[in-house]
């Protein structure tokens, strides 16, 4: 019954159009956004500079208990950078600051010729080489290269290795340094109050249009790139070196955070978001039950998830077919929440997706 | 369907067909003359046809079978065809009779064929030519069509490569010059690139007198996919580029080129400029009249000019989700379309945007032309 009213609800609202809305509805959902972003990239920038200072420590006192405080470091990073990466739009589209951050996914040899050059150079690289040069050797892949590859400890202490990894953990700090004051000044306040800031957006619902394409933007990527991909779920077989941090073995903690960052931005946290406008407009509507049941099912199969997505992609036991069949049900919530923004959501928030820019030809 | 502009708008035909859409925005009144030509997708998930002023005014539409993406204007300017977006095998073509009345015919591609989207006329006007897919054979081909005889298909050549996607005419009236992106699809795999790892684009040139292939140019990166040309009236062909691999650096994407002058040569700008481009270029399109070449990104969200004499960047203009862009017949201005609905004035002369109007409930798809 409950289907049949829900097709039902489906044709109806394909054939509606977005009503008109008032500015108020937009810049409550994006101050509070704000709320949850600024505190977001003020961590990102922490942890990266706790990052740098422990690269220092390992490089001036090698061992293997330094090396596992700073992979844990690293992973305090990675995991603060994916609540960041959600928000594809605005200052990390700038110069290219997400591929500079995170050059992924990235043939593994450009990466590991990347590294061998800066190790074998005959000076230490400064922080210039590294900002001017390629993306491969720039941000947390690198790092992740020098610290989780086999041998990584005498790796370290091997030609210009050490100096190459704290200069990229120096560049990452200004990357993230850079985000971060986008977001606390200018760009924050233009977000927040467009009307009464210069700069790019002139409406609320430009600046609020922009910020939902950016998250469905995220969505896609971690649907095919994180899951499709790597776990073969598109027919192509997959390969478990192209799941996200495979040395480190990080993949599923970056699903994780990837997808708790996406809930909490489209929730708005404790304040209000999508979700509740949606409930304003229309407690009813078939968008308020669609992004209802996708949260329910994202947060239902991450917290399912626990094993890395590389041990899935060949099954090896039967709790790893178990588990490959909760990461198929994340992808599925992922591509039904796609398709609930394009059909209802969007829509109902009176924002429009992307066209050129995400079908060309 | 023959109706006129007025018979339609006295009717009220339009507001049955469920496409009247009220332009918003400010206006520049000497950009009244354009007619724009463009595929638009509605908010119904609808594809159009539409002729529209440059505000964004629907003068007539026509309901296509999916996703139009280019099309080309008749010598005479009183009619045009659109082609259907990849795998499409549908075309269709408008007559502007001297009364104001338009007249939509529909066509499709041969069996064992389908469109890429991009069509040209001859000088003369008889005949079109059109880049298709032989797909049982895995080939890009270029097919005339007798316009005087019901469009009847009446020669086929090889294009010189795999998928070939724009082709326009160069200005000695006989050559025709050839995209081939390089890129194998099929139809019952309809968005796939089935050979990235093996790709191999190039920039052709034919003689349409013979079907001949005068000759072939490659790119240093086979995974640059070239898409969309246009010749400016000194016989510069300038390319936009495509990129396909998974190389993560800014490189060149546009290129230009001097037929039996060498091999394609990068055009000049920053490497600032490079990566604003996101690896992707839309449509490319020459204004003779100023000298400058427009090119569109999308992923960029930008349109950028380049001087054609000496092949260096000038400038960007930001555009959100920008795509659709051609000079105006005076040369005047630049019309840019984008997938918000917006559609933008730019004056040729000082690269600034001029007037914009918003027609929130159309996607304007990637293409655009303006009707005489």
């Amino acid at each position: 019954m409950r289907n049949c009213l829900l097709i039902l609800i489906l044709l109806c609202s394909t054939f509606s159009h977005a009503a008109e809305r008032e500015p108020e509805a937009y810049l409550k959902m994006l101050n509070q956004a704000l709320k949850l972003i600024q505190p977001a990239h003020q961590l990102f920038a922490d942890q990266a500079e706790e990052l740098h200072n422990q690269i220092g420590q390992l490089c001036q006192s090698p061992s293997e208990d330094s090396l596992q405080t700073t992979r844990n470091q690293w992973r305090k990073t990675m995991e603060s950078w994916m609540k960041v990466s959600v928000i594809q739009f605005g200052p990390l589209l700038e110069n290219d600051s997400r591929l500079r951050i995170q050059a992924w996914p990235i043939r593994a040899r450009l990466l590991t010729m990347g590294i061998k050059q800066l190790e074998t150079a005959e000076a230490p690289p400064t922080l210039e080489q590294i900002a001017q040069g390629t993306v491969a050797v720039q941000g947390l892949p690198a790092l992740e290269a020098l610290l989780f590859r086999t041998d990584a400890l005498s790796g370290l202490q091997q030609g210009q290795a050490c100096a190459a990894a704290q200069t990229i953990a120096e560049h990452l700090i200004v990357l993230a340094n850079t985000l971060n004051q986008r977001w606390q000044n200018e760009f924050g306040r233009d977000f927040a109050d467009p009307v009464n800031t210069p700069g790019g957006f002139d409406t609320p619902q430009e600046a609020f249009d922009e910020y939902m394409n950016g998250l469905v933007t995220a969505v896609q990527q971690i649907k095919r790139r994180k899951l499709e991909d790597p776990l073969g779920l598109a027919g192509k077989p997959g390969k478990a070196g192209a799941t996200e941090s495979y040395l480190s073995e990080n993949s599923r903690d970056n699903l994780h955070n990837n997808l708790t960052a996406l809930i909490l931005y489209l929730t708005g946290g404790e304040g209000y978001g999508v979700d509740d406008d949606l409930i304003a407009q229309d407690p009813d509507s078939i968008a308020v039950l669609v992004l209802d049941d996708r949260i329910k099912g994202i947060t239902k199969y991450n917290k399912q998830l626990t094993m890395p997505l590389e041990a899935l992609v060949k099954p090896a036991t039967p709790e790893a077919e178990a588990q490959r069949e909760v990461a198929e049900s994340i992808f599925k919530e992922l591509s039904l929440l796609n398709k609930a923004f394009e059909n209802q959501i969007f829509e109902a928030l009176g924002v429009t997706r992307d066209f050129n820019s995400e079908d060309g030809d | 369907m023959q109706v006129t502009r007025r018979q339609l708008l006295q009717a009220g035909l339009l507001a049955t067909a469920g496409l009247v859409i009220p332009a918003l925005g400010r206006t520049a009144d000497n950009s009244k003359e354009n007619l724009l030509l463009s595929s638009v997708t509605d908010k119904d998930d609808k594809n159009w046809w539409v002729l529209s002023d440059s505000q964004g005014n629907i003068l007539a539409q026509h309901l296509l079978p999916g996703r139009g993406h280019g099309s080309a204007r008749h010598p005479s300017g009183k009619s045009a065809v659109i082609v259907g977006r990849r795998p499409a095998t549908f075309m269709s073509v408008v007559e502007v009779s001297p009364q104001g009345e338009y007249k939509f015919t529909d066509l499709t591609s041969a069996t064992g064929r389908h469109f890429f989207g991009h069509a040209v006329y001859s000088v003369d006007g008889k005949f079109i030519y059109t880049t298709e897919n032989d797909f049982d054979n895995g080939r890009g081909v270029i097919v005339v069509r007798d316009i005087s005889n019901d469009y009847k298909v009446i020669a086929e050549w090889e294009s010189g490569g795999i998928g070939p996607h724009e082709l326009r005419m160069m200005p000695d009236g006989h050559t025709l010059v050839i995209a081939n992106g390089g890129i194998l699809t099929r139809p019952d795999q309809p968005r796939e690139k089935l050979n990235l790892d093996t790709m191999k684009p190039n920039l052709a040139y034919l003689d349409t007198r013979t079907g001949e292939m005068l000759s072939k140019h490659e790119l240093p990166d086979h995974q640059l996919s070239i898409r969309h040309i246009d010749v400016a009236d000194t016989g510069r062909v300038w390319i936009g580029c495509q990129y396909e691999g998974m190389a993560l650096d800014p490189m060149p994407l546009v290129y230009h080129h001097d037929l039996n002058q060498g091999g394609l040569q990068a055009a000049e700008a920053s490497m600032d400029t490079w990566r604003a481009l996101k690896h992707y270029t839309g449509s490319v399109v020459a204004d003779n009249q100023q000298g400058i070449i427009g090119i569109s990104s999308p992923r960029g969200d930008r349109v950028t000019f380049w001087d054609n004499q000496s092949g260096k960047h000038l400038q960007d203009i930001k555009l959100r989700d920008v795509c659709g862009l051609i000079p105006s017949p005076n040369g005047k201005q630049f019309v840019a379309t984008t997938g918000k609905g917006d559609i933008a004035i730019i004056d040729a002369q000082t690269l600034a945007v001029t007037s914009e109007s918003r027609t929130p409930e159309l996607h304007w798809d990637n293409h655009l032309q303006v009707l005489a």
